[in-house]
């Protein structure tokens, strides 16, 4: 009879493992003991003050220095082309696209902050509060550490951060910024100085996981940075003028954000990854990796803004019907979600804002290969060196049914690339997409002598965008309509790719590509738009290009390197050597109890979030 | 069953070695993680900085033997993305799959196996219907779609239960159910058909003829010789479970292995993948080990053959 015993022991042991479970689990929200991942909720010991550092001697140079009211001599030029929302993101029936407003300014009728403000997203990149280790973590580590500029969302011109004045000298190698005064570190690490901010930048640039894409073509000009006295640092570009270095460093959709310098030399850059201290509005609380993280408004008023909530609450929800329950339940305030849901979010009657220009989706007829073709130049015979074929290939595309379709509204066709309105050479005409003209497509294709021409066309995974291989689908399907002969290749992994591309059998194949928008597009047009560099497959090869690049990259005057830039593009997008599709969109779903809210025009994830205005 | 268990043991072994090969090439048979990792736009000094930091220009064999090395320290290396050992982020990740493991299997066994018994001795009767009906319908309704449903239903309709997380104990009902639906309708047929053969054998006759009350009959005479398909369909569910459900951690955001797994595949964050295939394939390992010298104890024919 031992049989029947183990079983009833078995039984029984199960059903108290069951009570059991449920009594630790009902401890396990409120005991810190039981999340090994949470860092320490309470904040860190202050320190002693931190020594004020030693001046150094001022670096040589005429120098104007820029302030808020004069910030426009050293941005892109700020025409009336440059309108912040993309022409095509007009209005979508039933949601709101997102149109910035101003942040507001600390007045004293401001409310207090007050309430939790929970927000939910697929992930938070790396979870790493050191500014440098990543490109997306900025939206969170924004709160809790200021940058030195800040970007106006209306006007896209910089304002004063926790640098009051700056300014560029005339060669366009040094960079000097003077500091607000007077600006405290949380949890009692003292005040925010040159130190701080020269630390701050050193690291952005020069430590070894830096991995933003700013900063290896700042690096090309070999930055030196220092503090010459209390309230003032400078970064002069030893090798070269660097001349968005504001943009770069400070804020926009680059730059680091403000650390303790005291607090990093006490605790380690490896406690600093999990726990951050800054000057910004919000304070560090708790943060349990892969999970959430939580900020507390800063203790007493903040030198700079009044947040309008007292809690700030992030949560890690991968799935994206998930976080639109979350909102519909009430557990989460705000969740982003794939531009593709906008209609399941409307269907339930969930407020929603569509954020355009995230990403840019592109076609890129692989031109010229250096050393395939054993001549000096693109081999003849590749018919993506013809500009009518690639004509021929973006007018039989109907962007918007693939806006509307395969992206369900949540993307809009575009007809530019790389840029953003914030980046050097941006021009808003190039927003309007080539028209889907079947007819033409075929036409030019019969003129060229390409009709039914066989290609391969390749769908790698495009980062952060799931409708890839449906979007490559149809734009096979599009082609193929006007008599092409496609060869579609779905999913290729990044490796089988590169393998291809080591063996130099790109050259006629097309690809689908995702790339984001870079501030000054320099460094791009020089390793993807040049004859004579040293890559492995390239998307252009044009003499007017080539003679344009070496100047873009020595122009010591902001005005003219935009002016090149623009230029450049105009060559790119006008022959289409990249043929744009869309831009992919964010779509943030709003709780009932968020008022008034702007995100960042062209960011995926949650900003501005100190404005997130409460429902009355 | 001394000799029994040893080889059993020696089995569990060559497993192990089996696995570490198949982890180790299958990693490397998707290319050379540089080319993931550095995507299109990178420098020779950086092609070499990755190698000679992952050993990634010795010969294979010397790879191997570095990993094997490595692996049985407990290094698997350090997660690329959040700049964490691999083995630290998935010990963190356990209690959570614990947790979530023990709720669904304990309201699985006390759901699947009672039901499974009745709807046998119950042959053909309305209980036997039901049981059958909730037995299809739990192996035809995917986790995926009954966890949304459920998260519809009882947190966005109801607003009775939370979404998804884990902070306190109704966090745990929705994922569990989701989790525990398809092992109540699997372990609950197996536990049915196993009944089924053993109620017509003839000790069960003979056990009825000598006048045994016919529960004694059913909960420990028939119950007992029915076990070991159950005992097997468990351990493997139970190996399935400990190494992260996926989906269901996926749905209710829930922190566990599952939910680490997938954010490894994702950031190609091979360190974490490698880490977690091999815990899941060393669990495997011990849970058929465990239940192999279990069968010895239940089945005395199993440990003298």
């Amino acid at each position: 009879m031992k049989g029947p015993r183990l079983l009833k022991v078995a039984t029984i042991c199960t059903v108290l493992s069951l009570l059991t479970l449920l009594v630790v689990s009902c401890g396990s929200s409120t005991s810190p003991a039981q999340e090994p991942e949470a860092a320490s909720s309470a904040a860190p010991a202050a320190p002693a003050a931190p020594a004020a550092p030693a001046p150094e001697a001022p670096a040589s140079g005429s120098q104007e220095p820029m302030t808020e009211a004069e910030p426009a001599q050293e941005q892109p030029a700020a025409s009336e082309s440059q309108a912040p929302v993309p022409a095509a993101a007009a209005q979508q029936e039933g949601s709101v696209t997102a149109e910035p407003t101003a942040v507001p300014e600390p007045t004293d009728s401001m409310r207090m902050p007050e309430g939790t403000l929970t927000l939910s997203e697929f992930d938070y990149g790396t979870e790493s509060w050191l500014p440098w280790e990543g490109v997306t973590q900025r939206f969170y580590w924004e709160r809790v550490m200021e940058t030195l500029l800040l970007l106006d969302p209306v006007t896209w011109e910089f304002k004063p951060g926790l640098a009051e004045e700056w300014s560029l000298s005339e060669d366009g190698q040094t960079v000097t910024f003077n500091l607000v005064s007077d600006v405290q570190f949380h949890g009692g690490y003292g005040e925010f100085t040159a130190s701080d901010a020269a630390y701050s930048l050193d690291q952005w640039l020069y430590n070894e996981e830096s991995t933003h894409p700013s900063v290896a073509a700042q690096l090309q000009s070999e930055p030196e940075v220092r503090a010459l006295d209390t309230y003032t640092v400078q970064v002069e570009y030893t090798k070269g003028p660097f001349l968005t270095a504001f943009m770069d460093l400070s804020s926009g959709n680059n730059g680091t954000g403000m650390m303790s310098r005291a607090y990093v030399d006490e605790v380690g850059l490896d406690e600093a990854r999990r726990q951050a201290i800054g000057t910004g509005p919000y304070e560090f609380v708790d943060h349990k990796l892969g999970e959430s993280m939580e900020l507390e408004a800063a203790e007493g008023r903040h030198w700079r803004i009044v947040p309008q909530w007292q809690t700030l609450k992030f949560l890690v929800t991968p799935e994206a019907s998930t976080r639109l329950a979350q909102v519909l339940s009430g557990e989460v305030d705000i969740a982003l979600l794939p531009g593709s849901f906008k209609r399941q979010a409307e269907a339930a009657n969930v407020r929603t804002i569509l954020n355009p220009g995230v990403a840019g989706v592109f076609i890129v007829p692989v031109v010229y290969i250096p050393g395939t073709t054993g001549i000096d130049g693109p081999n003849p015979n590749n018919p993506n060196a013809n500009p009518k074929f690639r004509e021929a290939l973006s007018l039989a595309i109907n962007r918007q049914q693939l806006a509307d379709v395969v992206f369900a509204g949540g993307a809009v066709p575009t007809g530019i690339t790389d840029l953003s309105p914030i980046s050097l050479g941006y021009d808003s005409k190039w927003e309007e997409p080539d028209p889907f003209d079947p007819e033409r497509a075929k036409q030019l294709l019969e003129e060229t002598g390409y009709a039914g021409l066989a290609f391969e066309f390749q769908q790698r995974p495009l980062g952060g965008i799931p409708e890839g291989p449906q979007l490559a689908e149809a734009i096979a399907g599009m082609w193929e309509a006007v008599g092409l002969d496609v060869d579609l290749k779905l999913n290729l992994q990044g490796s089988a790719h590169s393998a291809q591309r080591r063996a130099r059998e790109l050259e006629g194949k097309i690809w689908l590509m995702r790339l984001g928008h870079l501030t000054d597009t320099t460094r791009r047009l020089i390793s993807q738009y040049r004859c004579t560099t040293e890559r492995t497959a390239l998307f252009a090869c044009n003499e007017e290009l080539e003679a344009l690049t070496p100047r873009i990259q020595a122009s010591t005057n902001l005005e003219e390197k935009d002016e090149l830039i623009r230029q450049a593009y105009g060559i790119i997008l006008g022959e289409r050597t990249v043929i744009p599709v869309v831009q992919t969109a964010s779509l943030y779903a709003i709780g009932p109890r968020v008022g008034s809210w702007s995100p960042r025009i062209g960011e995926r994830f949650t900003t501005e979030l100190e404005s997130v205005g409460h429902a009355n | 069953m001394r000799r029994y268990f040893l080889a059993r043991f020696a089995q569990a072994l060559v497993s192990l070695m089996a696995l570490s090969l198949i982890v180790f090439f299958l990693a490397r048979l998707t290319g050379d993680p540089r080319d993931v990792l550095l995507g299109d736009d990178y420098s020779q000094e950086q092609w070499d900085k990755i190698g000679e930091l992952w050993s990634l220009d010795e010969p294979i064999y010397v790879q191997y033997a570095i990993f094997l090395r490595n692996a049985a320290t407990g290094n698997f290396g350090e997660s690329i993305f959040w700049k964490e050992p691999a083995v630290e982020m998935l010990a963190r990740r356990i209690p959570a799959t614990v947790q979530l493991t023990l709720t669904a299997m304990s309201l699985s066994v006390i759901i699947a196996i009672p039901m499974g018994v009745l709807s046998a001795v119950k042959r053909d009767t309305w209980l036997d219907y039901v049981g059958k009906t909730i037995a299809m319908l739990g192996q035809s309704v995917p986790a995926f779609w009954l966890g949304i449903v459920l998260i519809w239903v009882f947190a966005v309709s109801w607003q009775v239960l939370p979404t998804s997380g884990r902070d306190g104990p109704l966090h745990y009902v929705l994922p569990s159910v989701t989790l525990g639906w398809f092992t109540v309708a699997g372990l609950m047929r197996i536990t049915r058909s196993a009944m089924l053969d053993v109620m017509d054998s003839e000790y069960i006759k003979l056990a009825r003829v000598k006048g045994v009350p016919e529960n004694v009959v059913i909960w420990s005479h028939a119950l007992r010789n029915a076990a070991i398909p159950v005992v097997t369909f468990l351990g493997l569910i139970l190996g399935n479970f400990l190494t992260g459900f996926v989906v269901v951690e996926t749905i209710f955001s829930w922190p566990g292995i599952g939910l680490l797994a997938i954010r490894g595949i994702q950031s190609n964050d091979f360190a974490i993948v490698q880490t977690v295939v091999m815990f899941g394939g060393l669990l495997f390992i011990t849970i058929n080990f465990l239940v192999d010298i279990l069968y010895g104890y239940l089945d005395p024919r199993i440990r003298y053959e």
